[in-house]
């Protein structure tokens, strides 16, 4: 067996041992009475993505949690590679701001919860704002890291020529960042997506996101559509992982090799 | 009598962490010499290339260059790995804010000198190690130095490319007549290169002694064999073993 084929064959063969034993467990160990715990995998399938109308009912909150990271992403993109910028252009602003940069990542999202609330309500901007929380702190250190990976040679070179220092982060430490913030972009983007979904639990005022969904269904004993809404919810995370992993090789990956030197 | 291209006079350089790095040099570089610098790792040689391109200043004594137009090549070729060989080699005549014509025309020559015209659309991970040190040098060589800083910028090729950069470097230097100050770490390298040699010592970095070699403009691998060079090269090697013990 080649090598290629093992990589394809293996997890695809463990998939299917999952799913043997989701049946036996399902089929054999719980009585019909208590197979919401666990329903049988067709029947997901059948009740939950070919039924067009719990599809749909499915696929409204995953979009409006989507637009929920995707905006909550781009707030902290925003924010972050400000900030990034101005730690790498002084000193003191890093030395200022880096420990909170820090503090924030270790902030319990649950027990600000309140304080959200209070300044922003129950509904959409809260939501928004949890994501932006959860999604900063990789964007900040991926763009510092990569700003400052800038050889000292190349900054001697801009110093010769008497570079302005907006010449130099335009020509020489954006550039040179771009494959690091893209990394900070991607882990974040994955970040965001769980933060969108945590916080549908918390804000539910307004349009439900996929998380509320997955609540609801949980208390309506409804089997099929919960694991139909966590299989989506899974799969959103995926996607937005796999969407910036290829924005990036679009943009870098003529002249970045990751796994080359 | 023209203006010596570098002067240094009685010049220190103390770093605020107390390194002396440089003391007491005296150094004087008349335009058009290709002067090469010798010496341990640590007696200060970076540290006076820096000084000559105005990175760093003197911390007592007078450094004086009487360029702005300065060209620095270091151990590593430092291209920018997002732009192809012709944009890097664009990169300090469009700092320098040249017309977008003439950085096109001279991008065109300086590829063509060194030797890359048939690279200009690569990048640079797609060339070889020799090739980036041409491309790294065309990058300088486009803003026409005067005043041409090499730090150890063959050390790490193989000795057949280092050797055919050398007669490249040196047909370079008589063709466009910028002065030259080289270091390297072979003592072969700096007589076959230099019209001087000048020899450093470390603890606190300083100027040993000077030659002036005795080879005109026509150099070969016969001069690499002569026994005039190897004279030279013994004694230089014995004043490099006495400034290290
Ligand atoms: N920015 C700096 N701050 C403090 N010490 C330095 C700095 N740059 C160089 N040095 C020290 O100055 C001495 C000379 O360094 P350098 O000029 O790089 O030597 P060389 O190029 O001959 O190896 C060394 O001892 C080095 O550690
Ligand atoms: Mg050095």
């Amino acid at each position: 067996m080649s090598r290629m084929t093992a990589r394809v064959l293996l997890p695809v063969a463990f998939a299917a041992g999952v799913v043997a034993i989701w049946y036996l467990i399902s089929g054999l160990l719980l009585s019909p009475s208590r197979r919401f715990i666990l329903p049988m995998p067709h029947e997901i399938v059948v009740v939950a993505f070919l039924d067009g109308n719990n599809l749909m009912d499915l696929l409204r909150p995953l979009a409006v949690s989507a637009g929920v990271a995707l905006i909550g992403l781009l707030i902290a993109a925003v924010i972050g590679i400000v900030t990034a910028t101005l730690m790498s252009q002084a000193r003191w602003v890093e030395t200022t701001l880096y420990p909170y940069a820090v503090a924030l990542q270790s902030v319990p999202i649950l027990a600000i919860v309140p304080l959200i609330a209070f300044a922003l309500g129950y509904g959409f901007g809260s939501r928004i704002l949890v994501v932006v929380l959860i999604a900063l702190f990789p964007i900040i250190t991926n763009t510092l890291f990569g700003l400052q990976s800038v050889s000292p040679q190349m900054r001697d070179l801009f110093k010769i020529t008497h570079s302005s220092r907006w010449t130099t982060l335009r020509r020489l430490e954006f550039p040179a960042a771009l494959p690091a913030i893209f990394t900070g972009l991607r882990i974040s983007a994955g970040m965001a997506v769980v933060g969108a979904i945590v916080a549908d639990f918390f804000f539910r005022r307004g349009q439900s996101g996929i998380g509320l969904a997955i609540d609801t269904y949980r208390n309506l004993l409804d089997g099929e559509m919960l694991y139909g809404a966590i299989i989506l919810a899974s799969a959103l995370g995926l996607v937005v992982f796999w969407l910036f992993g290829l924005l990036s090789k679009l943009a870098v990956g003529a002249w970045h090799q990751p796994d080359r030197r | 009598m023209t203006a010596a291209a570098v002067e240094f006079s009685d010049v220190g350089v103390r770093f605020p962490n107390g390194t002396t790095a440089l003391s007491k040099v005296d150094l004087t570089i008349q335009p058009g010499e290709f002067v090469t610098l010798l010496g341990p790792s640590g007696c200060g040689k970076s540290t006076l290339l820096r000084l000559a391109s105005g990175l760093e200043s003197a911390t007592s004594g007078a450094a004086t260059v009487s360029t702005d137009r300065i060209g620095y090549v270091f151990q590593e070729a430092t291209l920018l790995p997002w732009l192809t060989v012709a944009r890097n080699v664009a990169l300090l005549a469009e700092l320098d804010g040249l017309p977008q014509r003439e950085v096109s025309s001279r991008v065109a020559r300086t590829l063509e000198l060194v030797g890359l015209q048939d690279f200009s659309q690569n990048r640079p991970h797609q060339l070889s190690g020799g090739m980036r040190m041409r491309a790294s040098l065309a990058r300088s060589l486009v803003r026409d130095p005067e005043l041409f800083l090499f730090d150890e910028p063959f050390g790490a090729l193989d000795e057949f490319t280092r050797e055919r950069l050398n007669d490249d470097l040196r047909a370079l230097w008589q063709r466009e007549r910028f002065t030259g100050v080289f270091v390297t770490h072979s003592i072969a390298e700096a007589i076959y290169m230099g019209t001087r040699v000048v020899v450093m010592g470390a603890h606190p970095g300083r100027i040993i002694r000077e030659y002036d070699v005795p080879f005109g403009a026509e150099r070969d691998e016969h001069t690499r064999y002569s026994a005039e060079f190897a004279a030279l090269s013994s004694e230089i090697s014995d004043v490099l073993k006495g400034a290290m013990s």
